[in-house]
């Protein structure tokens, strides 16, 4: 686990996850209950103008919630918050960034503020959101 | 115009037990092998609690929700918006826990897009509090988002 004093304002940190598969999406899907064909149906998808299935938003959030996991820890998150700006596609490879914006005490925790996001291989970016998190 | 009558629309309560199984599996599903989650009193990950509602609903009759038909139309896409967790005063999901979920919806707006269409918002937050100490344990708020095309047709008005 991270200490409040081994971090700092702008320490950041990365994760890259294998491209992304149908194989995944359905994994997702069954693990949370979203079955909208959108995710798993390439017939369904195009039908209505997409070019393929796509990820679930949940499960971008999913993977920048893990990377702020791994860092602080499983029970550190107080809270995540995202916007879902751009879908995400089979064959992408997606990296998480969690960057740190601030640290302050509140009733006796150290809290630590942190910007997230989730960008494809070309660098755009398809999650944006913060953090807060309990630095013990 | 959105369906602004639906804000404060009271969604009722959902009983979820959270299981070794589901949790486990989720994790696998965000590519985490962590053994944390394979654990007897294992910590949701932090996701999970987005779709407790599912969990929860199995064989302990449905979660009431947004009223989802009436959204659809043509010229709207329906897009999970945002999204936000927040845990509380440092309690945290785990396997074994009983939670019992109070859904409302907290907010519906809409904003004019610059070609002349526009988003309609449609914001649900649960709060899931442990069924044992009534203890707010953590808060989940769903914003679905409706990007509506110029001349996109309006929403089914609720009967």
């Amino acid at each position: 686990m991270t200490t409040a004093t081994q971090v700092s304002v702008g320490d950041e940190r990365t994760a890259s996850f294998p491209p992304l598969t149908r194989t995944m999406l359905v994994k997702y899907a069954g693990a949370s209950g979203d079955f909208n064909p959108m995710h798993h149906d390439d017939t369904i998808a195009q039908q209505v103008g997409n070019p393929s299935v796509f990820g679930h938003g949940m499960l971008s959030m999913g993977l920048a919630a893990r990377l702020v996991k791994d860092w602080f820890g499983p029970e550190a998150i107080r809270r995540l918050q995202v916007r879902f700006s751009k879908q995400v596609w089979p064959g992408d490879v997606l990296t998480a960034t969690a960057k740190v914006t601030g640290t302050r005490e509140e009733n006796g925790e150290t809290l630590v503020d942190l910007d997230v996001v989730v960008t494809n291989q070309d660098g755009v970016t398809a999650v944006t959101g913060a953090a807060t998190v309990v630095a013990s | 115009m959105a369906l602004t009558e639906l804000k404060g629309r009271q969604l009722g309560a959902q009983k979820v037990v959270i299981e070794r199984g589901p949790v486990r599996v989720f994790a696998q599903a965000l590519l985490d092998n962590d053994p944390v989650y394979s654990s007897d009193a294992a910590p949701a990950p932090p996701t999970f609690p987005f779709v407790m509602p599912y969990w929860g609903s199995m064989g302990q009759g449905g979660a009431a929700g947004l009223p989802i038909e009436n959204l659809r139309g043509k010229g709207r896409a329906i897009l999970h918006g945002e999204q936000e967790f927040v845990f509380h005063d440092g309690r945290w999901p785990h396997v074994g826990d009983v939670l019992v979920g109070d859904g409302v919806i907290s907010d519906v707006y809409e904003k004019e897009k610059s070609d002349g269409g526009k988003l309609e918002f449609y914001v649900t937050e649960t709060t899931w509090k442990s069924e044992s100490t009534g203890d707010p344990v953590v808060t989940t708020k769903f914003t679905l988002a409706i990007n509506c095309k110029p001349g996109a047709a309006e929403p089914t008005p609720l009967s």
